[in-house]
């Protein structure tokens, strides 16, 4: 069912990987190994930050996580194949597909690697602040790693900055959005009952970012 | 890359008809634009899912019909300007221009559609929405342009001397005229992006 070795090589040679994808050789495969490493991996990751709180978050968290994950990708895959096809790589839905799947799986074995050094850090009673921002990098790097077979696989030739530029943006915003509408992940400080989603109206991730960077003011009796 | 040409490669071939201006190349860049207008028409039903059926059944309505106005309207008038220096672009290049153009609007709206769809559906303020369909739109309309001016160039530079001079002045009045033109029926039509 898995695939151990293109799990090795989506590690030590994401371009050669790549290269399988765009000549669509073995997506089923691929999709099918990319799609178990994220569930898993995912799980393991939220399951390892709902432990700050623990109990039934851990739970919460372990489910939602591979469901922000997943549909992250599932709903800014589109984006990316039209954007390849706009710059100059008009490829077929399976070799984008596969090459999008390729890099969840990078970016799940990264986050995978990063969840026991995670936990530690929760074991030893790290505060809700410095959780949240190891988390929030662990999450970055992942995406790193996962963004350089989407890289990668692009080539080289005109269009490749733009594509890769406007995708992460477009990823960013959904990905962002998709954590927004599913959290809490950490479980929120101070907050005597556990819940799957909060219950509090924060408005949406733009407005709280736009306030954040004081574009926008915060409604009149809200705490600064 | 598979040996099966992509759809996507040929909603956006560039390449002048093997067989001239026939009707069946005219029908060709009909079909294009078509399709364009349908893909574009997805995005607009994503963000109208904000308010009801209804809405989004207009809005799919709206943004189709910017993308249209831009080609019914503003292109014949770049066509007239255009023979009017002589420049050495024939209607049927004009034609792939535009259908290419819209082409390359329509597949990035869809695209981008789902992600519009999440914010429309999940966000509870209604600022996130109108950010997300005027940035959507514009990104979609810059893309047209860019495509719509790479199709359109090699014409443009094999005019004579004066004609290429005077495109070069046409060309950016155009686009802009463009680019209010839409914007002008995307705001009358979409009230989300209003701010409704």
């Amino acid at each position: 069912m898995i695939d151990v070795s293109f799990l090795n090589r989506i590690l030590r040679a994401p371009a050669v990987v790549a290269e399988q994808c765009r000549a669509d050789h073995d997506g089923a495969a691929i999709a099918r190994t990319a799609l178990v490493a994220l569930a898993v991996s995912a799980t393991m990751f939220g399951a390892a930050v709902g432990s700050w709180r623990g109990g039934k978050q851990i739970a919460f968290a372990a489910l939602k996580m591979p469901i922000g994950v997943l549909g992250t990708l599932a709903i800014a895959a589109p984006a990316f194949y039209v954007l390849a096809a706009i710059f100059g790589r008009p490829w077929g839905l399976r070799p984008v597909l596969s090459l999008m799947l390729s890099a969840g799986a990078r970016f799940s074995l990264v986050l995978l690697a990063m969840t026991p050094p995670l936990w530690l850090l929760i074991d030893f009673g790290a505060p809700y602040e410095s959780i949240k921002i190891v988390a929030t990098i662990v999450y970055g790097l992942a995406g790193l790693a996962g963004l350089e077979v989407l890289v990668r696989g692009l080539g080289n030739g005109p269009g490749k900055h733009l594509t890769i530029g406007l995708f992460v943006g477009v990823f960013l915003l959904v990905g962002g959005q998709n954590a927004w509408v599913l959290r809490p992940y950490l479980g929120t400080p101070g907050d005597a009952e556990v819940t799957m989603f909060t219950k509090r109206r924060e408005g949406g991730l733009v407005v709280q970012l736009l306030q954040a960077a004081g574009v926008m003011r915060k409604p009149a009796g809200d705490a600064p | 890359m598979s040996e099966t040409t992509a759809w996507t490669e040929r909603i956006l071939d560039a390449a002048p008809p093997e067989d001239g201006a026939t009707p069946a190349a005219w029908a060709r860049e009909g079909q294009r634009l078509a399709v364009a207008i349908g893909l574009a028409s997805l995005f607009g039903a994503a963000i109208g899912l904000r308010v009801s059926g209804a809405a989004m059944l207009a809005h799919a309505i709206g943004v189709s019909l910017g993308i249209l106005a831009v080609c019914g309207l503003a292109v014949p008038a770049l066509a007239i300007i255009l023979a009017l220096v002589n420049a050495s672009v024939d209607a049927l290049a004009l034609a792939r221009a535009t259908s290419r153009a819209a082409a390359a609007a329509g597949l990035l709206l869809a695209g981008i559609a789902p992600g519009a769809a999440l914010f429309a559906l999940t966000v509870e303020d209604a600022i996130t929405v109108t950010l997300v369909g005027v940035g959507g739109l514009a990104l979609a309309g810059v893309l047209g342009v860019r495509s719509f001016v790479r199709t359109l160039a090699p014409h443009l530079s094999g005019s004579d001397e004066r004609a290429r001079r005077l495109s070069m002045i046409a060309m950016p009045l155009f686009l802009v005229f463009a680019a209010i033109l839409g914007a002008r029926i995307w705001w009358v039509m979409l009230p989300i992006v209003r701010g409704g």
